[in-house]
């Protein structure tokens, strides 16, 4: 019990930054608690409750790490009772986070009840009954997203190349799939949620206590023996040297492997045209996750060539816009066939288009900044944009009339690019390599 | 005579097709410090990692305080520590922050022995551990166990990146361990002078073997060098119990054997006409001539 | 007090008894003079205790070393007795060996090597 508290505790306060998310989310979800029992709803509380569970969660977003680092280790053998106490702090925190959603969204239904007549006892019963539905509905929803985001956070936190990024992407594509299917189909019952919540929650703690067995008969059956050898890998691997120390040299990997959440979406969901710019713009970005890398793996390169760091830089970047033009491009003829085969109009992939490419930009750049390992500040940069182009996205798609705006909008985001590059290139010039070390212990176990 | 901390029997494992170990049994006495020597690739990993229970032998029998090591109950793995090569520590934690999460794991922890070892080892307690030098992070992973108390330590090369400061602390920190004679340490290294001092038994692994597995001082007594100078030329091959390698040089040999006595002295210099000079091996100098 | 090297090819706990056999008969060591405690010793020089009980033990059995419960161990009395003459001779077997050998490689006869002998004792009398 102390163990699982201790886990609880590492993975919500670990760090300061998770305790400051944490605290600021769980005050915040209070708060709007309070507040929705007096005040009507409006979209300024419901941009608290979002924003109050989302920081909660992020205040937590060290769990699946932790956690993975901790079942991976051998040592999680030795601890008595440790793979078991590791799950049930699993468990525990996503039962914990997904509950500001419902509690805030209960709330703000309590209070509707008020102003309307005098409702006989039974509609009052009804109507409880009814909120007690929504609760449970919308909780076990929330826990099997939540679930999921924890596992794809995990394929990218801890997997190191783009074969790692693509599972990550996969898992958010069917992440994003799935819910937005439930809260559309308002008629899905209690039960029937509940049933695919406890499902998931108890078919993931199974394969994670059998996980060892099943990796032995794994072994047994000569399935692998721990080399990463990720589809697509040729034998002989070529390109130029400054591509293969970036990762770069192989984009169809992830051009191609963009493909197939993407298929996968459209074979699954229900889509409105603002739901596919938000998500092919998520995408788009991607391409500039593995430019965060770069900084500290250019390190052999200074060493072998005769290039200062600002040379270096524009060879870095030179490297990268040939790795995105083939990915964006893949990305842009997606954009356009959906677009047709979606009856979306013109207008809306003319501003959408620009939109992808700004996103590849904007986190390519944002990824050659980090030159000093990622800390509060490049993380809030890094939201921020993240936030900035979701909202652009999904006011594209909505006003799609409105081309003033967003044409400003997407010039100002260009604008942003260009200050980014600035800042990389700054950054690059005055490089301390001893300060871009990245987890070292992700390195050692890469193979793992 | 108590119970064995570590019983195993004919005990073999591979991997697909490659034998890492063979038919191999032994005895872990409590009280007993074990130091495993081997090559590199000799499976010396392999074999801790059966002890722990990690992996499951391919035959064979391994018990750990009378249960089968894949099935060790709870209880026992209380009584477990290992440290192993590469730490397995969590890098955004805080110091303090990792130990007390171990600690929770283990009801006797001793956190009095721990806050010693800190203050002694120079281990910053508030410190993050990913910006740790290798060296800290490994001592701090030797503290991980050794707050633990456990009754069976296992050790996979412990002190590869310690300094020689921190490499002597450790030692007075097993040795005080090992006055306790219910405890049983097993150690792999490297370093074949720290298992001289520490170490009553030795392993030694060859070939997916146990070569060795008996008193350092009873392999010392026994393997011994003898430098031979003759009078008239020596034969280029010799048929000798007990002879392990015979090198011809000039007028002389040298010659590493096993089990020698006064007796086969004499018998010698009568036989080959010549004078032998007994050397006494170190244990390093042991390894190297068993794997020439 | 003990110089003991663990890397040498003489075992620790024969390094040790042989030191301790040397200093008690030189003198160095009075009957009734403590010797360190096995746990003082073994983390003095970072070795295994066991390696130092197994030594006391041996010099206990032999007579040279007397144990109390709950003290060091000591030096025996005068009463116990002077070590045998063969266990005597055996001390100085190994440097006899030297000799024998040396005297061999010299090519000096066995009558030479004896009457070189003679002189030092008597040289060392004086």
């Amino acid at each position: 019990m102390k163990a699982v508290l201790r886990l609880l505790y590492t993975y919500f306060a670990g760090t300061l930054t998770h305790r400051i998310l944490s605290a600021v989310g769980l005050m915040v979800t209070i708060a709007t608690y309070v507040l929705l029992r007096t005040q009507p709803q409006s979209t300024l509380l419901g941009a608290m409750a979002f924003l109050g569970a989302v920081s909660f969660y992020l205040g937590s977003s060290m769990m699946p790490l932790t956690f993975g680092r901790m079942a991976r280790a051998q040592l999680s053998n030795l601890l008595p009772g440790g793979r078991v106490k590791l799950l049930v702090s699993a468990l525990i925190t996503v039962l914990l986070v997904a509950l500001p959603m419902p509690v805030t969204l209960v709330s703000g239904l309590l209070v509707a009840i008020g102003p309307y007549g005098h409702p006989t006892p039974e509609q009052i019963a009804q109507f409880h009954r009814a909120i007690i539905e929504t609760f449970w509905t919308t909780y076990s929803v929330v826990i099997v997203f939540c679930a999921w985001l924890y596992v794809a956070l995990w394929f990218i936190t801890s997997k190191r190349n783009t074969w790692g990024f693509l599972q990550g992407l996969i898992v958010i594509a069917v992440v994003l799939v799935a819910p937005t299917r439930n809260i559309v189909l308002p008629n899905s019952l209690m039960w029937w949620d509940l049933t695919q919540c406890a499902v998931t929650l108890a078919s993931f703690a199974v394969l994670f206590l059998l996980w060892p067995r099943l990796r032995l008969l794994g072994q047994h059956w000569g399935l692998g023996t721990g080399s990463r050898d990720w589809p697509g890998k040729r034998s002989r691997v070529r390109g130029r040297e400054v591509d293969l120390l970036l990762g770069t040299s192989n984009p169809w990997l992830l051009a191609v492997g963009q493909l197939v959440p993407v298929l996968l979406a459209t074979r699954i969901g229900y889509y409105s045209a603002s739901v596919w710019l938000f998500y092919l713009t998520i995408f788009s970005t991607v391409a500039g996750a593995i430019a965060g890398r770069a900084a500290e793996r250019s390190r052999v390169l200074w060493l072998r060539g005769e290039w200062s760091t600002v040379q270096l830089f524009s060879r870095v970047e030179r490297s990268f816009w040939r790795h995105n033009v083939c990915v964006l491009g893949i990305l842009v003829i997606l954009m356009v066939v959906i677009g047709r085969y979606r009856d979306l109009p013109v207008v809306l992939l003319a501003t959408g288009l620009p939109l992808l490419v700004l996103g590849t930009v904007l986190s390519t750049y944002l990824g050659l900044m980090l030159t000093r390992g990622l800390r509060l500040a490049e993380s809030v940069l890094a939201v921020a944009v993240m936030l900035a182009l979701m909202a652009v996205a999904v006011l594209a798609a909505r006003n799609a009339d409105d081309l003033l705006t967003i044409v400003l909008l997407e010039c100002g985001l260009a604008v942003m690019a260009l200050a980014l590059r600035y800042a990389a290139r700054n950054r690059w010039a005055h490089i301390d390599w001893m300060q871009c070390r990245v987890d070292r212990a992700l390195i050692g176990r890469s193979a793992a | 005579m108590s119970n064995p901390t570590v019983q195993a029997e004919h005990l073999s494992k591979a991997f697909g097709h490659k034998q890492v170990l063979r038919d191999l049994s032994f005895n872990v006495m409590p009280g007993d410090v074990i130091g495993v020597l081997g090559k590199n690739g000799a499976g010396k990993t392999t074999l801790l990692e059966l002890m722990l229970g990690f992996t499951p032998p391919s035959s064979g029998d391994i018990r750990v305080f009378g249960h089968e090591s894949r099935q060790l109950p709870g209880a026992i793995k209380k009584r477990v520590g290992f440290v192993p090569q590469q730490d397995e520590l969590l890098d955004s934690l805080v110091v303090s922050d990792q130990l007390n999460l171990i600690a929770s794991f283990y009801p006797h922890w001793d956190k009095e022995l721990v806050d010693q070892l800190c203050a002694a080892w120079d281990i910053n307690v508030s410190a993050r551990v990913k910006t740790m030098s290798v060296g800290e992070r490994q001592k701090l992973s030797i503290l991980l166990a050794f707050g633990q108390r456990p009754d069976l330590l296992v050790l996979d090369e412990p002190v590869a990146s310690l300094d020689p400061l921190a490499r002597r602390q450790f030692l007075e920190q097993l040795v005080e361990l090992s006055t306790d004679a219910s405890r049983a340490v097993v150690f792999s290294s490297h370093i074949v002078s720290d298992i001289e001092r520490l170490a009553n038994r030795i392993w030694i692994l060859k070939e997916g073997r146990l070569y060795w597995h008996g008193e350092l001082d009873a392999l010392k007594e026994s393997i011994v060098r003898l430098h031979v100078q003759a009078t008239g030329a020596l034969p280029e091959r010799v048929d000798l119990p007990g002879l392990l390698s015979w090198r011809r040089q000039g007028s002389g040999a040298t010659a590493i054997v096993k089990d020698w006595s006064q007796q086969s002295t004499q018998a010698f210099q009568e036989q080959f006409k010549c004078d032998v000079r007994i050397e006494s091996l170190g244990l390093e100098e042991i390894f190297l001539e068993l794997h020439r | 007090m003990f110089i003991l090297n663990p890397q040498s090819g003489v075992p620790i706990y024969r390094q040790l008894l042989d030191q301790v056999r040397r200093m008690v008969s030189s003198g160095q060591l009075q009957p009734g003079a403590a010797l360190p405690s096995i746990r003082d010793l073994a983390l003095l020089h970072a070795i295994n205790p066991m390696t130092i009980s197994k030594a006391y033990s041996l010099l206990e059995a032999e007579g040279l070393l007397e144990r109390h419960r709950g003290k060091p161990m000591t030096v025996a009395g005068q009463s116990a007795a002077r070590p045998q003459l063969s266990k005597r001779l055996q001390q100085i077997e190994p440097l006899l060996e030297q000799v024998v050998l040396a005297g061999r490689q010299l090519q000096i006869s066995e009558v030479e090597l004896a009457a070189a002998l003679h002189r030092k004792w008597e040289e060392s009398d004086e």
